[in-house]
């Protein structure tokens, strides 16, 4: 399962539309199982996509929108039905199937539009935001509703999101971009311990990895390995209380920097701490 | 400034409108069906007759002659109208695409201007002595246009077509809330030109399509007066005499309100009547894509 993250006009979802046909690179190829895909039109690539906001016929009931493409394939009736019947069985939406999409839920939705990925029985699945248009709350369950479905299957899946706590937790591995461009594909663990560039390290961790100007290099640190120690190289700016965890941000020569210390450690706002740096990432400046 | 309550602003707000339909319509609309009913020349008292006037005006062919006119222009009219709208729509959408503004703008155009003008410039290019399209279908059908039954009905209906911008603005508006996604889930099942015309664009504009055509028809019944009073008077030999046509003859020339009152009726149940009829027929269109997307 290949995570692709990125901020808005990345080419996140041009990328999906490469993959699946609707539109067609200017250099390079797109091969799928090696296959070599220049050519093919999207409704004969091994492909299925789940659209943006699910992109569901409204004028047509559950049934008829998982059938659609089989309808529009010509495929028959009683093959239709059989297949349509699997893939909402998969779902759990057999009980839904004569319902039109304005009676449904947001997750209810998002299930209709991934059964009618799945009746076409596709080596890859492409997501575009499967989960953005979903309620906040509903999230975090429907993330791993998805995640199980996506495994059990265990079909090749890509999906777009600008949310790196969401490509984190559901990609095997994540692909950054940025302007078009691959700036890291790697495991969400490596990503995160060695970003290949500083805007990978700042764009991935919550709170981001801080970035420092030193003479002809960039450093990078994670919150979590700067301790605070008594001295004078920073300043206290601002103490965020998160909770579990509290998030000091510091100014010091070269930037800002955040650290994390336990509940109840936090020096005062605007009193001066010493810093100790563990791990640090190095780039030149580019 | 004194504050209104918002009672009383909707109040005065709708005011002018409720009295404007209780004088210019309601009350007109029941004297009228009370003389159909009567004989009445509008100068001696209104004589009642119950249903003679419809009984003798269904004995004589005028009344068959005029509801056949009728027929032929809103069966030809409505449809070309409606389509023309959506062949329009779906041919000028696209908002950066070569001419398009021209283009929309023009199909819109013919509908700003008013009935009379309209029809004074046609009576111009049709008219049998000079007018450049007469000459040229003379040339080759040998008759004159207007002197042709199916010519001069053509004609009314080419008028009528031709103010399709309103209908053509909706259909245009519709066709741009269709969203694109709905297009790239047909292409990727392989769907392509009449195909994604089948299963997106017609089923989501369906609902708008279903209430242009019964609006269409309502104003079909009705749209034909200036052109024919201004062109053809009704002729050749009755031809493109319609029910308004007739009501406006019997009524104001031949100053037989009792007549004109009962064919009026008649206009307004038959229009009620078809209206009913074809709701049915395309009840599905209506509630068809009703709904949007959600997400």
């Amino acid at each position: 399962m290949l995570a692709v993250v990125g901020p808005s006009g990345s080419g996140k979802t041009t990328l999906l539309r490469l993959v699946c046909g609707l539109l067609g690179p200017d250099e390079g190829s797109v091969r799928i199982g090696g296959q070599e895909q220049a050519g093919v039109p999207p409704e004969r690539r091994p492909v299925a996509m789940v659209f943006q906001g699910y992109a569901l016929f409204p004028h047509l009931t559950v049934r008829e929108n998982v059938g659609f493409g089989l309808r529009v394939r010509r495929v028959r009736r009683g093959d239709r039905d059989a297949r349509v019947h699997e893939a909402a069985q998969k779902l759990g939406l057999y009980d839904l199937l004569d319902r039109q999409p304005a009676e449904l839920s947001g997750g209810e939705r998002q299930r209709v539009a991934l059964a009618r990925a799945l009746v076409r029985d596709p080596a890859v699945f492409c997501l575009d935001e499967p989960l953005s248009s979903l309620d906040p709350l509903l999230r975090a369950d429907a993330r791993r509703e998805l995640a199980d479905l996506l495994r059990a299957d265990g079909r090749c899946a890509v999906f777009v999101t600008h949310d790196q706590s969401e490509a984190m937790t559901l990609g095997d591995r994540v692909a950054v971009l940025r302007d078009g461009c691959l700036e890291q594909v790697d495991t969400p663990r490596a990503l995160y311990d060695a970003p290949a560039t500083p805007f990978v390290a700042s764009f991935v961790g919550t709170p981001a990895m801080s970035l420092l100007r030193r003479g002809s290099q960039v450093v990078g640190v994670r919150p979590e390995h700067v301790r605070l120690v008594p001295g004078q190289d920073a300043f206290v700016h601002a103490v965020e209380d998160h909770g579990h965890e509290v998030q000091v941000l510091l100014d010091v020569d070269g930037g800002r920097l955040v650290a994390r210390v336990p509940v109840g450690d936090a020096p005062p706002v605007g009193s001066r701490v010493g810093v100790v740096l563990g791990r640090t990432t190095t780039w030149p400046v580019g | 400034m004194s504050r209104l309550s918002y009672r009383t602003g909707l109040r005065l707000m709708l005011a002018p409108f409720l009295l404007g339909a209780l004088v210019l319509v309601l009350v007109p609309a029941v004297m009228t069906a009370g003389y159909a009913f009567t004989r009445y020349d509008g100068l001696s008292p209104a004589q009642f007759v119950g249903f003679d006037t419809y009984r003798d005006l269904l004995a004589y062919a005028e009344l068959r002659r005029s509801l056949a006119a009728t027929a032929a222009f809103v069966v030809l009219a409505v449809p070309l109208r409606v389509l023309g709208g959506l062949g329009l729509a779906l041919l000028l959408h696209r908002r950066r695409a070569r001419l398009a503004g021209t283009g929309r703008a023009a199909a819109y155009v013919p509908t700003v201007l008013p009935d009379a003008a309209t029809a004074l410039i046609w009576l111009w290019v049709v008219n049998p002595v000079y007018g450049p399209l007469a000459v040229v279908l003379q040339v080759g059908t040998g008759s004159p246009l207007l002197l042709d039954r199916w010519g001069a009905r053509l004609t009314i209906v080419a008028i009528a077509v031709f103010a399709l911008g309103e209908g053509f603005l909706v259909t245009l508006a519709a066709r741009r809330e269709v969203p694109q996604v709905l297009y790239d889930v047909a292409r990727l099942e392989g769907a392509r030109g009449t195909g994604l015309f089948r299963r997106v664009t017609l089923p989501m504009l369906a609902p708008v399509l279903g209430l242009l055509s019964a609006r269409d028809l309502v104003v079909s019944m009705q749209v034909t007066l200036v052109p024919v009073l201004l062109l053809t008077r009704g002729g050749p030999l009755g031809a493109t005499k319609t029910l308004p046509v007739l009501v406006y003859e019997r009524g104001f020339r031949e100053l037989r309100f009792g007549d004109a009152a009962a064919l009026a009726l008649l206009l307004f149940l038959l229009t009620v009547l078809l209206v009913a009829v074809q709701y049915r027929l395309l009840r599905r269109w209506f509630r068809a894509g009703a709904v949007q997307t959600g997400g």
